[in-house]
């Protein structure tokens, strides 16, 4: 493998571009010739006159030369005479003015609402302007991040990505999430982008693990909800984050992102005096009721929590070095009795950059999480499991002692237990829920190492090398004391408690040279980028349980019996691109792209791929015929671009070797047939063409922006269930499918007011997709999730959309009775038509207002619990007294199945959030007062939380689609006072 | 021009270093086909591993068809609950796997006896036997569970009464490699059974008498590994993971929970033939013969042999915790008397007193509630041909044998039926017109005031009224 390594290196060396020192960058030449002079002065807003701090202060387009202007705004340059000097900023207009003499001058920034020129990395190797693009990509600002107060990434982002859809399984700490944009488009992998920290990829994780823990001790299933690793990424010290969905703008990396990347660039300081800042943010949460049958489910299960958080961090430097530091420590008690949602989390993140010369600079981020958090038993868990006992109306199968001294069993309808059931109730729940004890901890350590060399303004290399480290172990104890309690086992069992252990151990490193060059020839310019990476993971998991243990013992060690299991998974990952960024009269862009790469996961008989894209982008709005338009401000900006590339997704490791499976048994080792195998495996390829618009129209206060997508993924991976005939392992992985997405996505964005005192801005997307199985080579209908083909499941069928609700349906007659059941029939697809997010923020002077939401319609989501309360007994109003004439409902429930799928729809507001800021200067630069509160309404179609529908998946990695609502609690409601202080 | 020098100095060493980068080979954990052969003692791990899944596959067997019958009824929603009603649907995932199992044990066996032993110069006598007696019982469970099933992988489907001729010929292969008694009975007894269920009546006796003359009291028993966490499907719902979610059907409450856990690591065996069956196919063909003293004498011997079995003392089985996961009541003390079925008296002895802290006995090997005096009071040939199949019913507990007597078969699976040419046809399942549906096998009423019990079905009478229907009693003709 060196051998290839070595070759991609040679092969990226010749495809560096020849360096021409006549060449020149746009903003001006090379040659630093020019006497020095001195430049000083302030950065302002141009409409509130506020000071800017932190502008980036370029000097010959070369970000080594330069400086970033301090927290008021100041700035001090120096810079060749007649050379050019760029003002950035994130969420403003670029600003030049040309150096003449030693000047001292107030640069006026506009604000840019719409960003379409901004600079973004994601995808091309090295950094270019969104005009040349020939897709979009979405950008997420510090500032944008600090109005919302969240723990994880997905949930910080899931209102910011206009054509992203981000939900979370469950309410419960540590959940894994469902992350998607333009569909599904695989049946087999998770649709999780690949997140990239300063460079390096990062554990991204977001279903179980294949040697997974869960309370039962029931192997991965899907029907649990379960932690990943997306929830504890850090989150301090964020710069800005990029995301691109997977196709043609993906195309760069290869075998690895038809799911589209997520980019996160931390902070490396600034250019100015250190500036320090510290925050509190602290309230209480409550459990959200709204989606519960009975009333007492809330009163049994939940209880008030409290949650602090407490940040601390400073940045600074000179124009030669800076740093930046961030740190938070919180907890959260949850809303669970015996704090069983509870959640500690330390978060660390330091970044700095120094530069050595005009030529080389060198910047490293290092970024820490500790994170301790509990879990309760939920989903398919069974017995004693909160959810199940009180909404699934599993309650009635657990007795009690009655008021006059006979054993009975709860009446399931929650509500209706007379006092003394009720008080007896509240007494096993209580007690329960004290024996629950499920631990899960991560330590996660991320580091990234970056150098710059720019010999001259027309060329620039970087190298980085990061590695992210991820530890995570999980123990839950099961006491002889919860069995009985929970009447498992009878009295007097003291040898049934067990302890079960999971580690995981994850590292990925990643290593990345690329080289960009840049050539204007008047109305010609020329992007070429070129690269090599490696990445590299190593997933170690064990499980190491003790059975028959004794109460108390809260390690292994003296258990009766010890059982133990390995796993361990491989990848490595070569891969060089070339890019080339034609652009012609500064408005019209070609973007060719290739990618080819080698994945150790590939069978023995799939070589290297290759990845190619195409695409074109037009400012059709810098057209001189297009002047007066512009002039008129009607039309501001109108770029139109379209694109056609090819990403991929690799298989699992080692999937493609036969393999033979030993096991212990007896005394002796015990073989039998193991892995199937299948040397023709390879990635899956995602064949995307897009085309749209963007546009910034009436005085650059509406942006709107369409795009329409078509996505073939070709060679899908399915589990192709082997002959049973063959006496093989059930499944193997193949090639075998095509899947199709298309859609469009729709951006709209407004700055309804926009004065020196008050701004108001709304915002929204709208994005379709349809999604349909074109071809399963020789699989039958699967099930990527549910339960057996008698209950629910959700399903992979041919003609139909990824993972739809399959179950029995019961059909009636006008009267309402009962005409027939059919059996195995589509009860509706579980992938929402559409989605999208909303916004709104106003501001008045100082004090700020925010809201966003998200929202989906064209699912389904199936309640399971629902489905239990009409098994035992309870009425349901879907289905009419006629039709159960002369029937059980014990017996025939799961012949309703299709009454109990209900329309996925819904509108939830994610946060509110108020704050205004003072400036009492003797005491603190600034302090910021806030108040915000996340999840607070959520207006839904269904009677259940069609969010908390378990994205444990099937096996690591796999595909989720939701789709059953079972015993699952959903987000709680958090009301968050916080205060910051800058100084 | 130095800068240029500079720049592919940088460039080249810099790009050469990343091999020191490169964090070495891909380490594969697996181990390939090839190395196995390769491999000392290819063949005792490959046997001991043939054995294993042979163990689970049994075990699984048990825990569905034992539902699937009117023996137990699974009180909890973990495990097939559709088995229990009867519901058998082809796109079923346990027809899948129940399927599976019967390609996975011939597979184990074949490459055994075909890759592994040429590959393996310490082969042996003995572990021809064993693979050659689990091919065997794959052809047979295909024979007695399955309307139809191809014979090879992918191959043509076949009717299941040309799997139990297989099953015979790779028995008799097996006979001329047994050297023990008990492995002579073994292969004599599972030749009869497979002859019983095809109706050959004289070749079902004679393998049957073969059997008894190497031993009268032989039991053959797949085991299980707790050590291991190997515990066989059935036992985690009688007693393991699912407690006991398994409810015996009122009148068989004595012999449960035959796969006890007095340790936590007690994994029971499953005995998979005994010197039983070779009484009970002798009884059955002499009142088949008409020849109902023979049939008396038979069974009485049966009986001694049944009685001599051992039990075990001292096991903890308490009822009390039978609501968790379930919602139907089961009797619980000795003083309950169960009636067969509404037109049945009521019987003493069925039910034994679980209650904490008493402590019951259970025969492991086989028990009943026939007693000598019901044999002789047997006066017709469907008398005794009822006590017989009540006999099947309490000896074969547990071991899923039961629904072979009652006449189901399972369908042919999904997967198979949508990938082989003939699959289609046989995607139905055969569950015969008198099978009560919706749960009726385990229906029962229970007066707690009075302790009694009355069951709703009973089955061995409704076996012996159909015995002329074509799905039961194989000598009926």
């Amino acid at each position: 493998m060196k051998i290839s390594l070595v070759a991609a290196s040679v092969l990226f060396f010749f495809l560096l571009p020849s360096v021409d020192a006549e060449t020149f960058d746009r903003s001006g030449n090379d040659d630093d010739n020019g006497s020095l002079v001195m430049l000083q002065g302030t950065v302002i807003d141009s409409k509130t006159h506020a000071t800017l701090p932190g502008v980036a202060v370029i000097v010959d387009g070369r970000s080594l030369k330069g400086t970033a202007t301090d927290f008021d705004g100041h700035f001090e340059v120096g810079a060749p005479d007649g050379s050019v000097i760029r003002f950035e900023c994130m969420g403003y207009k670029t600003t030049a003015i040309r150096a003449e003499g030693d000047m001292s001058l107030t640069v006026s920034m506009e604000q840019d609402y719409f960003r379409l020129d901004e600079v973004v990395v994601t995808g091309q190797g090295a950094e270019i302007s969104k005009r040349r693009l020939s897709s979009n990509i979405a950008t997420v600002s510090a500032g944008d991040l600090e109005g919302i107060k969240a723990d994880r990434i997905d949930q910080a982002l899931r209102n910011s990505l206009p054509n992203v859809q981000i939900t979370l399984g469950s309410g419960q700490s540590g959940t894994a999430s469902m992350i998607k944009s333009r569909g599904i488009s695989s049946a087999f992998g998770n649709s999780t982008p690949v997140i990239y920290v300063d460079g390096v990829r990062v554990d991204n994780l977001n279903t179980a693990a294949t040697l997974n823990n869960t309370t039962s001790g029931v192997p991965i299933g899907g029907n649990f909800a379960v932690s990943g690793s997306v929830s504890d990424i850090p989150m301090e010290n964020i710069e800005r984050i990029e995301y691109v969905p997977g196709g043609a703008a993906t195309t760069l990396y290869g075998s690895d992102a038809a799911n589209g990347v997520i980019q996160i660039f931390t902070k490396k300081g600034s250019s100015q005096k250190t500036n320090f800042y510290g925050e509190v943010e602290m309230g209480p949460e409550t459990a959200n009721g709204q989606f519960y049958h009975f009333k007492r489910t809330k009163k049994l299960l939940h209880k008030t929590g409290f949650s602090q958080k407490y940040r601390f961090g400073f940045d600074g430097g000179t124009n030669d070095y800076g740093y930046s530091f961030g740190a938070s420590m919180s907890n959260s008690s949850g809303t669970l009795i015996s704090n069983n949602n509870d959640i500690t989390k330390y978060d660390l993140r330091f970044g700095s950059r120094i530069r050595f010369n005009d030529f080389l600079e060198y910047s490293n981020s290092f970024g820490l999480v500790s994170e301790d958090f509990y879990r309760t038993r939920n989903g398919n868990e069974g017995y004693y499991t909160g959810l199940w006992f009180t909404e699934g109306t599993a309650c009635a199968n657990f007795s009690y002692i009655a008021e006059d001294g006979k054993a009975a069993n709860f009446n399931p309808d929650v509500d209706a237990n007379d006092s003394w059931a009720y008080s007896k109730m509240k007494e096993l729940v209580s007690k329960a829920e004290s024996l629950i004890d499920n631990h899960e901890t991560v330590r996660r350590f991320q580091t990234s190492q970056s150098f710059k060399f720019t010999p001259f303004a027309s060329l620039s290399m970087k190298g980085i090398l990061g590695v992210d480290y991820r530890v995570n172990s999980d123990k839950i104890i099961v006491t002889n004391e919860y069995l009985v309690l929970t009447q498992v086992k009878p009295e007097g069992t003291s040898d049934a408690g067990y302890i079960n252990n999971f580690d995981r151990k994850y590292f990925g490193l990643t290593g990345e040279l690329n080289a960009r060059h840049s050539l204007r020839k008047d109305w010609f310019s020329l992007l070429s980028t070129g690269g090599f990476q490696f990445f590299s993971t190593s997933d170690h998991q064990s499980r190491f349980d003790g059975s028959n243990v004794r109460d108390g013992s809260k390690i292994i060690s003296g258990a009766g019996t010890l059982t133990s299991d390995e796993w361990k998974s491989y990848v490595h990952s070569y891969g060089a691109f070339l890019q080339e960024n034609v652009g012609i009269s500064d408005r019209l862009y070609l973007d060719l792209g290739l990618r080819s790469d080698y994945n150790s996961a590939f069978g023995d008989n799939v070589g290297w791929q290759f990845y190619p894209k195409v695409g074109l982008s037009y400012v059709f709005s810098d057209e001189p015929f297009m002047n007066s338009l512009k002039d008129s401000e009607m039309l501001t900006n109108l770029r139109i671009f379209a694109n056609y590339g090819v990403a991929g997704s690799y298989p699992p490791p080692f999937e493609y070797q036969k393999t033979i499976g030993f096991y212990s048994y007896r005394g002796g080792q015990a073989a039998s047939f193991g892995q199937v195998g299948n040397p023709d495996l390879g990635p899956e390829k995602k064949h995307s063409w897009e085309a749209g618009f963007n546009s910034v129209i009436l005085k650059s206060r509406l942006s709107l922006g369409l795009t329409y997508y078509y996505a073939l993924t070709k060679g899908a991976l399915f589990n192709i269930p082997s002959l049973p005939s063959s006496g093989q392992e059930s499944q193997y992985l193949a090639n075998a499918g095509k899947i199709e997405n298309k859609g469009i996505e729709l951006s709209l964005a407004a700055q309804i007011l926009d004065s020196k005192d008050w701004k108001l801005r709304l915002q929204g997307s709208f994005n379709t997709n349809s999604n349909n199985v074109l071809e399963v080579g020789t699989a039958v209908p699967f099930a990527i999730g549910g339960f057996s083909s008698r209950t629910i499941q959700t399903v992979v069928a041919k003609g139909e959309s990824v993972g739809f609700l399959r179950g029995y349906k019961t059909v009636l007659n006008p009267d309402g009775s009962l005409k027939e059941v059919l059996s195995l029939q589509n009860l509706g697809n579980t992938l929402p038509k559409g989605y999208g997010n909303i916004s709104l923020s106003a501001s008045y002077k100082r004090l700020s207002f925010t809201a966003g939401g998200d929202w989906q319609y064209g699912g389904h989501v199936v309640s399971f619990d629902r489905m239990f309360r009409f098994r035992n007994g309870l009425a349901d109003p879907a289905i009419p007294a006629k039709a159960l004439e002369g029937i059980s409902q014990s017996k025939s429930w799961l012949n309703f199945t299709n009454f109990f799928v209900e329309k996925s729809d819904f509108l939830k507001v994610r946060n509110i959030g108020l704050s205004y800021e003072l400036r009492p200067r003797h005491i603190a630069k600034s302090i910021l007062l806030g108040f915000n509160v996340n999840n607070p309404f959520s207006f839904t179609s269904a009677s259940v939380d069609p969010e908390a529908v378990l994205y444990g998946g099937s096996y690591q990695g796999s595909v989720t689609v939701g789709g059953v609502n079972y015993s699952t609690f959903s987000l709680p409601r958090q009301y968050i006072l916080s205060m910051r202080f800058n100084f | 021009m130095m800068k240029k020098i500079l720049i592919y100095c940088v460039s080249a060493l810099s790009l050469v270093s990343c091999s020191l980068l490169d964090p070495g080979d891909v380490e594969n954990p697996n181990v390939s086909e090839e190395d196995f052969l390769k491999s000392p003692k290819a063949m005792k791990t490959w046997v001991n591993g043939a054995n294993r899944n042979f163990a689970i596959a049994i075990g699984r067997y048990s825990e569905l068809m034992e539902i699937l019958s009117d023996n137990y009824y699974n009180t909890y929603t973990a495990g097939s609950k559709v088995f229990d009603s009867p519901t058998l649907l082809y796109t079923d995932s346990d027809v899948t796997a129940l399927q599976r199992y019967v390609g996975s044990i011939r597979e184990d066996a074949e490459y055994g006896l075909e890759v592994v032993a040429s590959a393996d110069a310490e082969t042996t006598n003995a572990q021809k036997f064993n693979l050659l007696y689990l091919k065997g019982y794959s052809y047979l469970l295909a024979g007695e569970y399955f309307v139809a099933l191809p014979f090879e992988s992918g191959g043509e489907v076949v009717p299941w009464r040309e799997h139990l001729s297989l099953a015979i010929s790779a028995f008799g292969e097996a006979l001329q490699l047994a050297e023990s008694v008990d492995e002579k009975a073994l292969a004599n007894t599972l030749i009869a059974r497979a002859y019983y269920r095809l109706g050959d009546k004289a070749n079902a006796v004679k393998y049957s008498d073969a059997a008894l003359s190497s031993s009268g009291d032989f039991a053959w028993m797949v085991e299980f590994d707790g050590e291991n966490g190997l515990f066989s499907g059935i036992q985690e719902f009688l007693s393991g993971t699912y407690g006991t979610a398994y409810q015996p059907l009122p009148r068989l409450d004595f012999l449960d929970p035959k796969y006890f856990k007095k340790t936590f690591l007690d994994a029971r065996p499953i005995c998979i033939a005994k010197a039983e069956e070779p009484y009970l196919i002798k009884a059955e063909a002499a009142i088949a013969g008409n020849d109902l003293p023979e049939a008396r004498a038979v069974m009485l011997d049966l009986f001694r042999l049944v009685n001599s079995r051992p039990v075990e003392a001292g096991v903890n089985d308490q009822v009390d915790g039978d609501f968790s996961g379930g919602s139907k009541m089961y009797p619980e003390g000795s003083d309950y008397l169960v009636a067969a079925s509404p037109d049945d008296t009521l019987r003493t002895g069925l039910v034994l007193d679980r209650k904490t802290p008493n402590l019951i006995l259970v025969p492991y090997i086989s028990g009943t509630s026939v007693t000598s005096e019901m044999i002789s009071a047997a006066s017709t040939a469907d008398d005794l041909l009822e006590l017989v199949y009540l006999m099947r019913q309490e000896i074969f507990i547990a071991e899923g044998r039961r629904v072979a007597d009652l006449g189901i078969r399972l369908p042919l699976c999904e997967v198979e039926a949508a990938n082989v040419k003939n699959g289609s046809e046989y995607t139905t399942a055969q569950i015969p017109p008198f099978i009560p549906l919706g749960g009726g096998m385990d229906d029962f009423t229970i007066d707690e005031a009075t302790h009694t019990v009355v069951i709703a079905h009973d089955m061995n009478k409704i076996i012996v009224q159909n015995k002329t229907s074509g799905y039961v009693v194989p000598f009926c003709e």
